[in-house]
Formats: C-alpha cells, structure tokens, sequence
C-alpha cells in the first residue's frame, strides 16, 4: 500500500523544547491543510528526564498515532539510545552532531543527517535557540510548509518582543541552511499545502474543557490529577466568562460531593479525575445514584493499580467506571474514541446525566489527554443542551415521584413548594425514608428502568463494514482510531473483516452486540488492560464468545500488533 | 416571652397569668408551682421535676417535656394538643377532659394516672407503663398503644378505631392490623 | 448567609417543622436544639423555600427531615463538602449544615478546615455529644478519656479535640458554643450565625442520654462558663484564650469571635466581574483560541 502520511519523532531532554518543537510542525500542518494526530510523552521527573513528541500528519484522516516513525530527530544521546531499535532501513534519522552528547552508530539502511544543533545554538549564545535550529533544518529536509511553519513562530513569538522573535528566526534559517548543505537521500516530504480546513487543533484534555464549556457547565470542581489536570485549567480559564465557578477541593471526595450540592441547587455540574479519584468517589456516586442527582465525572484513565503509571495510557477502568459503587447504583458510562469524541460526547454526557438524573462517567485515557489532533471546528449553535425536567409547579409535589419513564421533575431550591430532600437512604416517593422490601424493588425498578432508553439517546455503537466477515474487532476508547485503519489495511489484502465501536459502555447496547456478533465468524476484543474488561463483560451480558487481546506496558496498540493477531486468528 | 429558668431553685412558686410562651426550664426544681392561666405553648423542660404542679387553665400546646417528673400534676382541661412527654413520670397525673389530640406519651410512667373524658386521637403511647389509668369516655381513635401494658388499664365507653396495638385489644373486638408502614422509620444509617 | 434571602416572614417557629415527627431517644438534648433552630430561622425571618439544610450521617443529621425546607441528606461526613458547592452554585441561597461530632470532626475532618479557611457562607451547627449515638455508642473525637464505651471498655486512649479552637485556627469568620440546656442561647446564637455573611460555627454540647452516661446536662452546667461581657469579638487573640479553657475543665458558653472577610462566593463574583462574564458570553471567542 502506498504510505500517504508522515511520521515525525522528536525526542529529547524534557524543557529543551521537544514538546514546543512538535506543536508547531503540528499547528504548520493543520495550516497547510494537513490533518494531524500527535502522540506524546511526558517524563515523570518535574524538570529534565526523556520527552518526545510523535507528529503524523496527512491530508486523509488520521485515527492513531501509527505503526512507528518515519523520522527521528534525536536532541540528545538518551533519545537516540531509546529509539535505536527502532531505526529500520528507510528511517530518516536527524541528530545532533558534531558537539552533542553522542556519536550514534548508524544502522544499514537508515538515512543520517547531522546538524550541529548544540554548536549552532552555543555560538548564537543561546541554549534555548537548539530547538529553533532543529526545527529549520527539519522543514528544509521534510518539506514543512515554510510559510505556515514562520506564521506560527510569528504568533507564538509576537508577544514575547521583536528581539525574541528575530533571535528565534534566525536559529530557525541556520538550522534550514545547515540541512539545505547536506543531501536529501530519503523520499519522506510533507506534501504540499492545500487549502486549510476549518480546524482547530486541541489536545483531548482541553477538548473535555472545551465540550464542558459548550455543553453549559456552571460549576466545576477540581483537584490535580494526572493526567487529567489540563482540564481544569481550561475550564478555570473559560468558566466565569459564562458566569460559571471552578473552585479546587481539598480531595477528590470533596470535589464530587461539592458537585452533587451544586447539581442539587440546580447547576449543571461535573469534575474530571483519573482512576485513583474515580475510587474515592465511588461512595458518593451510589449517592448520586440513589438520590438521582445529575453528576458528570470524566475519568482520564491511567496505568493502574494503586499509584500505578500515573504518565502511562491503559483501559483499565471500565470494571471501576460501570460497577464502582456499593449496592445496585446505576449509572451510565461513556467513552470517547479521539478527541472531537473528547468535545462532543462531553457535551452528550451532561445532556444525558441532566435528562436522566444519574451520574456520568466519561472515560478518556492517558494517550488522548496529551494528543492534539485536528478537529472540525465545533458551532456553538449547532449544540443541543437537554435540560433536566423540572417541576411545572402545579399540584403537590413529590421528588420521588413514579412516572412512564421513571423520570421524576427536579424542583431547584428557591421554587416555592418545592421543598424536598434529596437523601441517600432508600425512600418513597415523597423522599420520606422506606425500608419495606417491596418499596426498595419499586424504587430499584424505577431507578434502572429508566436508563432502558438510553440506547436510544445517543449514537450507541458504530459498525464499520458490511455483509459477513471472517473475523469482527469489537474496540472501544481510543483503541478503536487502532481498529479503523486495522481494519482498512487489512481489507487491502483481502482479509474479511469488520470493526464495531461502542461508545456506550453501560447500559450495554447488548442488541447491537448480538446483531453485529451474528455477522462475524469470531470475535475479537483487544484493549488496553489485563484483564480484558470489555470481553469480561461481553461475556457477562451476551451470548457472544470473544478472543480477548490485552496489552498493558503504558502505551497504546499500534495497527500493525492488531493486524498481526487478525492474521494468526483467522 | 422564651424565659429562661434553666438550672433554678423555684418550688412553690405561682406564675398564675404569666404567658411563657417557648420558656425553657432544664435541670431546675419547680415542685409544687401554679400555672393558671398561662400561655405555655412552645413550653421546652428537660431534667426537671416539676412535681405535683398545677397546670390547670394554662395553654400547653407543642410544650415538651423529657426526663421529667410531674408526677401527680394537674392538667384537667388543658389544651394539650401536640405535646410531648418523653421518658416522663406522670404517675397519677389528672387529664380530665383535656384536648390531648396527637399528644406524646413515649416511654412515659402513666400509671394511676386519669384521663376521663379527654381527647387522645392520634396519640403516641408507645413504651408507657398504663397500669390502673382510666381512660373511661376518652376519644382514643388512632392511639399508638403499641409496647405498652394497655391490658391494665380501664376502658370505659371510649370510641377506639384505628387505634395501634399488637394482638386483641382489652376493650374486645379483634386483632387489628398492624399501622407500621405509616411510620417514618431511620434504622441505623 | 447571603442577606437577600432574609424576608421579615411572619413565620413562628412552628412553621418551620416538617410534617416528619421527630425520633430520637427520649431525654436527647438534641430536641432542644432542635427547637432552637427552628426559633433561630424564624426571629431572622428566613423564608423556607430559600433555605437548603444539609446533613451527613448521624442521630444529629436526621435534623433535616424535621425542617420545612429544601434538603439534603448525605453521606457520612461529606455535608460541609455538599454544602460548599450548593452555596457556590446558589449565593442567594441560606445553606444551614446540621451533624455531629464524628460525622464533623473524625470521617468528615478533611473537610472542615476548607469552609473556615475558605470563609464559604453557611451555619454550621455542631451538635457535640461526645459519642456515635447511632452506631449505639462509641468514642468521638470530643468523647472523654474517661468514658468508657463500645470500643474503649477500659477507657478512652486518646485526648479529645476542642472544635472552637480548631475553628479559630482555621480561620471561621463566626465562631460560637453552648449547650442544649439552653435552647434559648442556642437560639440567639444559631440566629447570629445565620445573619452572619460568613462561615459561621456554632458547637453545641448535646446530652446522650443511652451511650454517654458522663456528659449529662448536670455535667454541662457545671461546664460552661458565660463569654465575660467585656470580651471583645473580634480579638482572635482573646477568643483563642477563651476557648484554650476547655482543657482546664471550662468551656465558653456565647460568641468568641467575628470577623468581617469577604467570602469564597463573593470572591469567585469578583473573577466573573474580572472577565466580562456574562451568559451571553460569545462562545466562539473560547473556540476561536484553538485554531492552529
């Protein structure tokens, strides 16, 4: 098949600008009309340790992070050491050289330009311009659209003074002169502008921001958890524009509970957290549950158990997410694919936890909270807010009262008459407390029946193929960008096969489960986590017998490991 | 008007006349006091022992009492309605005719005591010593008679329905159906 | 609380009962408290359908049920937590937290230094009893080492807390105590804490009559010493002396302290203010920020 994107790996020293580095080659692309999804790592160290930015980049849609990398520009010895597997004939590999910290041995095969990124920077009197020197001999050597590429520096430089900008310009077209003097021995170039997209480009956890903004959140609460504390820096940024309060709790306890006060005082309320938060909630989410009050919580998951790998991506919460209360707590579960998933189900996920009264969990992961990715400009009037039903005012009002649907009006404090309690212990109708055998079952009963039409409110799954298929991939979360083109790839040689893609986690859409189960030979379910919680619960809910495929060492599946177990399963 | 005669020395005393409305008395002595003609609704006494005192022609609407002794006081007539009396001892306390509707009674020393003519619907009893009361020509419909001695009591002419008590009831009739679904109940949250 | 929501109601004390019986213990000094909320919320006039009373676990937190107003009955020591964010979600509102000393000061601990030193507008009344009445009986963080109970049948190992210290400390910008042999001074000083625009903490001493047999209203009595009339309420330092007393075997009975300090609400007002905030807030303003 003929390779139509464009991997670029920049690893380095974290605070040399490995990451700035990558967003603008990022951003230059979104400019000239390319699609981007980016991939990167973090060190676990404040300052210093290995950071890397992956870019792949095309003018067709993008839906992971790719097999591997096209191109290595390696700032230091510790990036070279951790890539050098890696480096297969055809890599092009940039590093610095002469006067880095490193003389690399270069496998057969694999293209070498050094460029004296140190020298060049040291020289100019400036460590901080090594970056900027890369960069210019990586748009000369790659074809990253000058244009583009120099109007973004302006940008991002333009506040910092005139004699930042010109300083940075000037590493810029020294590391372009420095590439320009070597030989372009690759065929790897950007291709060509076209004319942009109406894009932005936004990370996963600004787009859960930015979805909480658009899908009328008035209050947020916060506290710092990796990887999901950038959300609240952009709700923080944006919140009291829309006349919304951020406040950041002592404790994750705190922070949902503080959202259940809000929500009961008639605000649309949510907090974001990672899996060890997501544990601490759990006590009062079966309050959420049992009071029917309207919560969103988005779990950003991350590597696991106990402190786990705070950094690292896994999908490991799914068991957590859905049964992660005591009791019989209902409660509908989410989870996004990429990251206009990240904007747009965000906004879903508040309309369905205001129109069904329950808590709402979101699940993100590690690999799409720092990944920016080209996304379809959102229109703030094209945005559908379903607001909770309230209470119209007439006759004697009952909170707890039975209905068709299960769904009983909210009445905000302040309404006059309203007044109600809204308890965690099990009550009538009227919210009196009531423990007689048969109450509970009613109240049970009305508590998870009305979740039955959820199906029907959201897109639950996606199917992707037609006709019968020797081998079906059930993914979910962001394994499914992995599955997608998977899938394609392995259409082109003639492999019969179908992806299915649900992004309703619970209730499970089992119907659609079994329809699509029933068009597949077998069954194929890999995921991020060790013990295959997607499988555990297919298992659990359908009649379907699937091949569980778990990886878990921090990063995501590539297509190439899916396309692999595809072939050995068939 | 919420007089506050906490933690005093006040036996013998006559307040004939005085509205005390929400008067608070905890830990005092009040033995052998006269309150005709007060205004004691919203009364609040607690630990206190206000023995043999004399309540007639007072209004005592919503006052509550607990751990209290009146024991031998005087209430005929009194307008009672709502009132509590938690762990009291009212033993042979005179509620001749009195208007006792809703009135509390919870665990509360009852015996000898004589409530003739008096209104008790929709009273609690419930925990109370009944040994010897007379509770001839009372209105006691919906009374909470349950965990009580009623067996011992003299029942004389009363109007008894709905009345809550477990097994057959002293005043004949049949075993009546259990009132427990009506009642809010908290068991250990 | 937020003055706008006090109306000069005529409302009596009675008008603020729900149509839940009370059901506690008889001879609890909870009852007495009780009765003085219910005249507190009546002399500032505080109109029910503007009033959210919220509560954790606990033979105290059953308190809402027994209030004519919009309520919240939680978990086990997340009240203060709950309230903070209906407080912030609803400024205009009164929010009056009702629990005990466990469901406070052991399981809900983490929380309460953050609405004093946060200043969060609400009354919190404390009812210190000393003991878990609910779980029939074991020892507080106030309970007596003396005391012996469920779980110290030789005694209490450990040193209690004095809460009115703790709340100075934190920061609480109300901070009073009584005991519910005095209902009416229970009163006087709920109805303060609610005219307060402030975090406002009242710790009242409640008599346990089934499980703490040692901390008897006769025990109060001789406990609580009246604030002399000449202390002045907005000397920490002096409100910091008195409440020290509670380890010599007195404790402050009145008002120790009050300070004027703008509020966690007013203070997220002032940011709002600070952008421009508006509902009609042009969103593609905060899209348009990131395009490439």
């Amino acid at each position: 098949m003929e390779k139509k994107d464009l991997v670029i790996r920049i690893a380095g020293e974290g605070g040399e600008g490995v990451i700035s580095t990558g967003d603008f080659i990022a951003a230059a692309c979104a400019r000239a009309g390319q699609e981007v999804y980016t991939f990167k790592t973090f060190p676990a160290e404040i300052k210093g340790g290995y950071a890397m930015y992956q870019v792949r980049t095309s003018l067709d849609p993008l839906f992971n992070q790719g097999d591997t990398f096209d191109i290595l520009c390696a700032f230091n010895g510790e990036a070279y050491e951790v890539n050098r597997h890696r480096l297969v004939p055809g890599t092009a590999f940039v590093y610095d050289y002469p006067a880095g910290d490193f003389e690399p041995e270069i496998p057969d095969g694999v293209i070498a330009y050094p460029i004296p990124m140190s020298q060049t920077a040291k020289d100019m009197k400036s460590y901080r311009s090594k970056n900027m020197v890369a960069l210019g001999a990586l748009s000369a050597l790659f074809n990253i659209n000058e244009k583009t590429l120099i109007e973004v520096l302006v940008d991002k430089f333009k506040s910092k003074g005139p004699e930042n900008l010109s300083f940075n310009l000037e590493a810029f077209h020294k590391g372009k002169e420095l590439a320009a003097a070597l030989d372009k021995k690759d065929l790897w170039r950007v291709a060509d502008p076209v004319p942009a997209k109406d894009v932005l480009i936004i990370s996963g956890n600004d787009a859960v921001g930015l979805g909480a903004i658009l899908g009328g959140i008035r209050f947020y609460s916060a506290y710092p958890i990796t990887p999901a504390t950038e959300i609240a820096k952009f709700v923080a940024v944006h919140i009291p524009k829309v006349m919304g309060t951020l406040i950041q709790a002592e404790d994750e306890i705190a922070s949902i509970s503080q959202v259940l006060g809000a929500s009961y005082a008639g605000k649309r309320a949510m907090t974001a957290t990672s899996g060890p938060g997501l544990s601490l909630m759990g006590e009062m989410l079966g309050m959420a549950s049992m009071s029917e009050t309207p919560v969103l919580v988005v779990d950003v998951q991350r590597g696991g158990p106990g402190t786990g790998m705070p950094t690292k991506h896994e999908q490991s919460d799914l068991f957590l997410a859905i049964h992660g209360s005591h009791g019989d707590a209902p409660r509908i579960v989410m989870a996004v694919e990429d990251v206009g998933d990240c904007i747009h189900m965000t906004v879903e996920a508040l309309n369905l936890a205001e129109y069904y009264q329950c808590p709402v969990i979101l699940l993100s992961d590690g690999s799409l909270a720092f990944s920016t990715q080209t996304v379809p400009a959102p229109k703030p009037g094209a945005i559908k807010i379903v607001e909770r039903k309230r209470w119209d005012g007439t006759g004697e009002y009952q909170r707890y009262q039975a209905s068709p649907d299960g769904i009983s009006p909210m009445a905000d404090p302040g309404t006059p008459q309203g007044m109600h309690v809204a308890t965690g212990l099990e009550h009538g109708p009227a919210g009196a407390p009531n423990h007689s055998p048969p109450n509970h079952e009613a109240m049970h009963r009305k508590r998870f029946g009305k979740l039955k039409t959820v199906v029907d409110f959201v897109a639950p799954t996606q199917v992707d193929g037609e006709g019968q298929a020797d081998v079906g991939i059930i993914a979910w979360g962001s394994t499914i960008g992995v599955v997608r083109e998977a899938v394609v790839r392995l259409r082109e040689e003639g492999i019969k096969v179908k992806g299915f893609y649900p992004k309703l986690m619970y209730p499970m859409p089992v119907v659609h489960y079994e329809a699509f189960a029933a068009t597949c030979n077998k069954i194929l379910v890999p995921e991020v986590n060790f013990q295959g919680q997607l499988s555990h619960f297919i298992r659990a809910e359908t009649s379907i017998v699937p091949i569980s495929m778990t990886i878990c060492g921090g990063v995501p599946f590539t297509p190439i490991q899916i396309m692999n177990k595809v072939r050995e399963i068939l | 008007m919420d007089a506050d005669l906490s933690f005093l020395e006040l036996v013998g005393l006559d307040f004939s006349g005085l509205a005390m409305t929400g008067a608070n008395v905890s830990g005092s002595h009040v033995r052998g006091c006269v309150f005709a003609g007060c205004d004691l609704s919203g009364l609040y006494v607690q630990e206190s022992d206000l023995t043999a005192c004399d309540f007639r022609g007072s209004v005592l609407e919503e006052a509550f009492f607990q751990k209290t002794a009146l024991e031998g006081s005087l209430f005929q007539g009194v307008d009672l309605r709502w009132a509590r009396f938690l762990l009291c001892d009212v033993r042979r306390g005179r509620f001749v005719d009195a208007n006792m509707e809703g009135v509390h009674f919870m665990d509360a020393q009852l015996d000898g005591a004589h409530f003739e003519g008096a209104t008790l619907s929709g009273a609690v009893l419930r925990g109370s010593s009944l040994t010897g009361v007379r509770f001839v020509n009372c209105d006691l419909r919906g009374v909470d008679f349950r965990k009580t001695n009623f067996h011992h009591a003299d029942y004389a002419s009363i109007l008894a329905e709905g009345a809550l008590f477990y097994g057959k009831p002293p005043w004949g009739g049949g075993v009546a159906a259990g009132g427990a679904a009506e009642m809010v109940i908290f068991d250990g949250e | 609380m937020s003055i706008a929501t006090v109306k000069k109601a005529p409302l009596k004390p009675k008008d603020y009962k729900s149509d839940v019986s009370v059901v506690w213990c008889p001879g609890c000094g909870h009852y007495g408290i009780l009765n003085a909320i219910y005249r507190a919320l009546s002399e500032a006039g505080v109109d029910p359908s503007q009033l959210i009373s919220i509560s954790g676990i606990g033979c105290s937190s059953r308190s809402p049920y027994f209030i004519n107003s919009y309520k919240m009955h939680t978990l086990h020591g997340r009240a203060g937590a709950v309230a903070t964010g209906a407080q912030l979600a609803r400024p205009d509102l009164a929010i009056l937290v009702l629990g005990g000393d466990g469901d406070g000061f052991s399981i809900g601990g983490g929380h309460m230094p953050h609405m004093a030193r946060k200043n969060v507008d609400m009354t919190y009344v404390l009812f210190d009893n000393g003991i878990y009445g609910l779980t029939k009986g074991q020892y507080s963080p106030t309970s007596r080492p003396e005391m012996k109970a469920y779980t110290t049948p030789y005694g209490g190992p450990e040193e209690p807390m004095n809460p009115l210290l703790y709340m100075l400390t934190y920061g609480a910008t109300y901070v009073a105590q009584a005991f519910a042999g005095k209902p009416g001074v229970c009163a006087e000083l709920i109805k303060g804490g609610l005219e307060h625009r402030g975090f406002s903490y009242i710790n009242i001493y409640s008599q346990c009559p089934s499980f703490n047999k040692i901390d008897t209203i006769e025990f109060y009595r001789d406990l609580v010493e009246a604030v002399p009339k000449d202390h002045d309420v907005t000397d920490l330092g002096a409100a910091i002396n008195l409440a020290r007393q509670s380890s010599e075997g007195r404790a402050p009975m009145g008002l120790l302290y009050k300070a004027d300090r703008p509020t966690l609400d007013q203070r997220m007002h002032a940011m709002v203010e600070g952008v421009n905030g508006s509902p009609d807030y042009d969103l593609n303003q905060i899209i348009d920020l990131n395009r490439p």
